[in-house]
């Protein structure tokens, strides 16, 4: 998973606009390179430009050329052009009206429209031909018939610039800033409205109920536009669902709780009025009331613990600052029924989360302790920093000083409404645990009980350190 | 105070049959219990001479909260017991914010309830004790009389509830040295300490606010952690 994620932020064709604008970027450009060698392989009109003077006396320098050979040799000198041809870098052609070459080898087929092209024109006109630069046409008279003069030049060659290959490069240029700015238009079209529901339904995930794509969203007419509707859609029947979870949450926590306040008082009554001998199991009735509240309360707490944890409010939390609050609290307690609660503190050590849940679930495992623990003896709670898998944890210990549980029920302990050690009268709901698993679980620890070897149940609560988490980062590397 | 009001209770409760049954039961203990069916009868009543106010915190209409911010706007001093829903730390700092006395997570046992009343009127009436002996401290900028009830800080009449007035009348008496927080507690509530029992530290945190609106920054209250809390003497020691 980390490594796909770092491979996505380094590459961009891992991304939806990566992809959209590599793909039509690279097929825009290659169907701009198919069309360039089609069109080029099939006749077109070619692009004619004017020479230059040096260009025109190089041409008017060649016709003279035959001129004078046609004036040495006579008809000979034709096949003396073709020797020449071989060996010099301007070709020079000698053609008559019809096009037909006059006793050199012919040039290729192909470049014959272009050659028609030049004959065509009144005054010496530069065309090209694949790397061919071809100029002409100088009229010359051999023996009172009418003769064209045609050059051919290689690109390179210095006297014949290569007029239209620059202009096709420059084109080029273009094309390809113009249809990568179009392709990054396309695909940012495309990955925008994306990226809106990606933030929408983070949102949302993280208990932002209210989270709604918008209108820009909304207001459009194509797919995402209909997306965008069901989305709001869907985040308005969430809404809806869980604020009517919550009412009924505070409806039952009231409509329950009268009952048993009446009852409450009824048995205050009931007691007054009562002989002794009724007395005793009053106090039965006013004791199973009391459970009876409890596990209510305990079972609300547990709802409200779920939803709270659905918008988890992450920040630094002093833990020993926490859990010496929560250790003089505890002990006072403790000492009612002759037991003490020490916490050794260790470093410092601070953990990410909630510290009202934290708080809430670290007091349940110690109060579970208290309750377990024999009289006159303590309660210890103490911290280690750890490394696990390259992740900086802290390690918060809970030990009592009781009987422990039996090894294969230590994972059930955990399980609401379990009970290792069947004892009615003790006022735990059984739920003090699980309470506390949801909250370290829902915090990215982990919590688990042993027993120690010289008697006693342990907890063992691993958390994140805050800083290997970098703060509230919710992917961060070790969660 | 009056003879008329001795043990002379209102209850302001939505819940009518928890009303009747508190008054057969209180009646038992020695209080008479008046009712208040909703707010803004409890309102009315409340201007009558109490000993003390019994007030729910979920009633339709008009919620405990408001009902106590119109008691205690009206200058009515009277001690406030809140009944709030069990576990909701919200509605506990929020009615001894507004100037509640002490409160009592519902649902509640009839001991407990029997022993919040009589703490809280306890302490009201050992404040009766005191109120001839009207002491009168003046100390780093805070004056306060007993005997009129008030407080000054920098000559500025300021509000307190008898509470939190009695939070610092307590501290004030010390100064100088820390007063623990159960010490604190049987001083202002009539009880001690229980766990997890923030009431005071919401009393002090007020007082704090209220004093800060008039002396600004300059603290007259200092937290000492896990034991409780200070009243600076003067300048030199801040």
């Amino acid at each position: 998973m980390k490594l796909r994620r770092l491979l996505a932020s380094a590459t961009p064709w891992h991304t939806l606009f990566g992809k959209i604008f590599l793909w039509f970027w690279l097929s825009s450009l290659l169907i701009m390179a198919i069309t360039n060698v089609v069109v080029k392989s099939v006749n077109k009109p070619f692009q004619l430009t004017e020479p230059t003077d040096i260009q025109v006396t190089t041409l008017v320098s060649h016709a003279h050329r035959v001129l004078d050979l046609y004036d040495l040799y006579g008809e000979d000198a034709f096949a003396e052009l073709a020797h020449l041809n071989e060996r010099e870098r301007i070709q020079v052609y000698l053609v008559d009206e019809n096009l037909t070459v006059i006793g050199t080898p012919r040039p290729p087929r192909a470049v014959f429209p272009l050659l028609a092209g030049l004959l065509n024109q009144e005054q010496p006109m530069i065309g090209t031909w694949q790397r061919e630069i071809w100029m002409g046409p100088a009229s010359i008279e051999l023996s009172g018939h009418p003769f064209h003069i045609l050059i051919r030049g290689i690109a390179e060659d210095a006297d014949l610039p290569m007029a239209s290959s620059y202009s096709e490069s420059v084109i080029f240029a273009i094309a390809l800033i113009l249809s990568g700015l179009l392709s990054g238009i396309l695909a940012w079209s495309f990955s925008r409205p994306l990226k809106q529901f990606r933030l929408a339904s983070q949102k949302l995930a993280n208990g932002n109920l209210s989270t709604r794509v918008g209108q820009s969203l909304t207001n459009r007419l194509d797919e995402f536009g209909s997306l965008g509707r069901d989305f709001d859609h869907m985040a308005d029947r969430l809404q809806n669902l869980v604020s009517a979870q919550q009412r009924l949450l505070g409806n039952v926590s009231h409509e329950l709780r009268s009952p048993i306040t009446r009852i409450q008082v009824a048995l205050g009554i009931a007691i007054q009025k009562a002989g002794p001998e009724a007395e005793n199991i009053l106090m039965r009735i006013e004791r199973e009331t009391i459970k009876l509240e409890v596990m209510i309360a305990q079972v609300l707490r547990l709802s409200r613990l779920e939803n709270q944890m659905q918008d988890l409010q992450k920040k630094r939390v002093d833990l020993n600052q926490l859990l010496e609050q929560l250790a003089d609290d505890a002990h006072f307690e403790a000492q009612a029924s002759h037991k003490q609660v020490v916490f050794t503190p260790s470093g410092n050590n601070w953990v990410c989360g909630e510290s009202t849940l934290l708080h809430s679930a670290i007091e349940n495992v110690v109060r579970n302790g208290i309750r377990f623990t024999e009289e006159n003896t303590s309660v210890d709670i103490s911290t280690r920093a750890l490394t696990f898998e390259g992740c900086k944890k802290v390690e918060i210990v809970v030990r009592d000083h009781g009987p422990g549980a039996p090894e294969d029920m230590l994972e059930r302990l955990f399980e609401p409404f379990y009970r290792a050690v069947d004892n009615t009268s003790d006022g735990g709901a059984g739920l003090g645990l699980s309470i506390a698993r949801q909250v370290v679980t829902r915090h990215g620890g982990f919590i688990s009980a042993r027993n120690h070897l010289s008697g006693g149940l342990e907890v063992v609560i691993q958390l994140l350190d805050c800083e290997a988490t970098g703060g509230s980062d919710a992917d961060a590397p070790c969660q | 105070m009056p003879t008329q009001s001795k043990n002379r209770l209102l209850l302001i409760d939505d819940d009518k049959s928890l009303g009747q049954l508190l008054q057969e039961y209180l009646e038992i203990e020695g209080f008479r219990l008046d009712l208040a069916p909703n707010g803004a009868t409890g309102i009315q009543k409340a201007d009558k001479q109490y000993e003390l106010i019994l007030l729910d915190v979920m009633m339709p209409d008009m919620n405990g909260f408001e009902v106590l911010k119109h008691i205690r706007q009206s200058g009515n001093k009277t001690p406030i017991l809140m009944l709030t829903a069990k576990g909701d730390e919200m509605d506990r700092v929020l009615g001894l914010e507004l100037g509640a006395d002490d409160y009592l997570p519902k649902p509640y046992s009839h001991r407990e309830l029997v022993a919040r009343i009589r703490a809280l009127i306890r302490r009201s009436h050992i404040d009766a004790d005191d109120a001839p002996k009207h002491i009168q401290l003046d100390l780093n900028s805070v004056h306060l009389d007993t005997a009129t009830h008030t407080v000054k800080v920098n000559d500025v009449l300021l509000e307190f509830t008898t509470t939190e007035f009695r939070v610092l009348q307590a501290l004030m008496q010390e100064a100088g040295s820390v007063v623990d927080k159960n010490a604190l507690n049987i001083a202002a509530l009539g009880r001690p300490i229980e766990l997890y029992d923030r009431s005071i530290d919401m009393h002090v945190s007020n007082l704090r606010k209220k004093i800060a609106q008039v002396a600004g920054d300059d603290p007259k209250i200092r937290t000492i952690r896990g034991v409780g809390y200070l009243f600076v003497t003067g300048a030199s020691d801040s």
